[in-house]
């Protein structure tokens, strides 16, 4: 799942263990969501995007990520 | 000296009293047995492991994010998931297995296994099938 997690903590210029503290997860989680390997769940996510000044629809690149979903599911 | 982690300094309680015990029969029965011994190290050491985590602040709350943390919960879910799927495998082969032995010896012990792993077999589903039950209910 693409999404702008690395582009905004390197904006903000947090290391991954700086977020996955504010964010309240292992440092292991924020490498696995960035390399979009997992997908965190909706508070996760939201917290996140408070911490980013962002939304979470933005930050998780939804609309794009729906797209490819979509394409997907019709392919099967 | 303030314990953190209370479940944890328990569990290295209990691991380290089990090491101390078999260095303790040891002593009182004379035996010098070499794995004995380093089954004595491993426990003991274990024991310490634990009790340190649990006495330290900052590792307390390293094991707490770490059980916290929903990745984490998320692959001991499926680990436990696929571990089950493997265990009931492993028993139905086994269980299939001693039946055709059984047949062929006729002995009384794979009788008695395969009621005991049948019943096992009944009570894990029955288990797994209240929590499906139960997790629909609430979720």
């Amino acid at each position: 799942m693409k999404n702008k997690v690395k582009e905004n903590r390197l904006s903000m210029n947090l290391t991954q263990v700086e977020l996955s503290k504010k964010v309240g997860v292992t440092s292991r989680t924020i490498i696995s969501i960035e390399s979009g390997q997992y997908k965190p769940s909706i508070m996760l996510a939201y917290r996140m995007a408070l911490i980013f000044k962002t939304t979470v629809e933005d930050l998780f690149c939804l609309k794009e990520n729906k797209k490819l979903e979509d394409i997907e599911n019709e392919n099967i | 000296m303030k314990i953190y982690n209370k479940l944890g300094f328990a569990f290295g309680l209990n691991f380290l009293l089990m090491g101390l015990t078999i260095f303790i029969m040891m002593f009182l029965n004379k035996i010098s047995d070499g794995l004995l011994i380093f089954m004595g190290t491993i426990v003991t050491l274990i024991g310490v492991y634990f009790i340190s985590r649990a006495m330290n602040k900052s590792t307390f709350e390293e094991d707490v994010l770490k059980i916290k943390d929903e990745r984490n919960q998320e692959i001991k879910a499926k680990a436990r998931e696929k571990t089950l799927l493997i265990f009931e495998l492993i028993i139905s082969i086994s269980v299939f297995g001693s039946m055709i032995y059984g047949l062929i010896t006729k002995g009384e012990f794979i009788n008695s296994y395969i009621v005991v792993v049948a019943i096992m077999i009944l009570l894990i589903e029955l288990i797994e099938w209240a929590f499906l039950s139960y997790f629909r209910k609430v979720n």
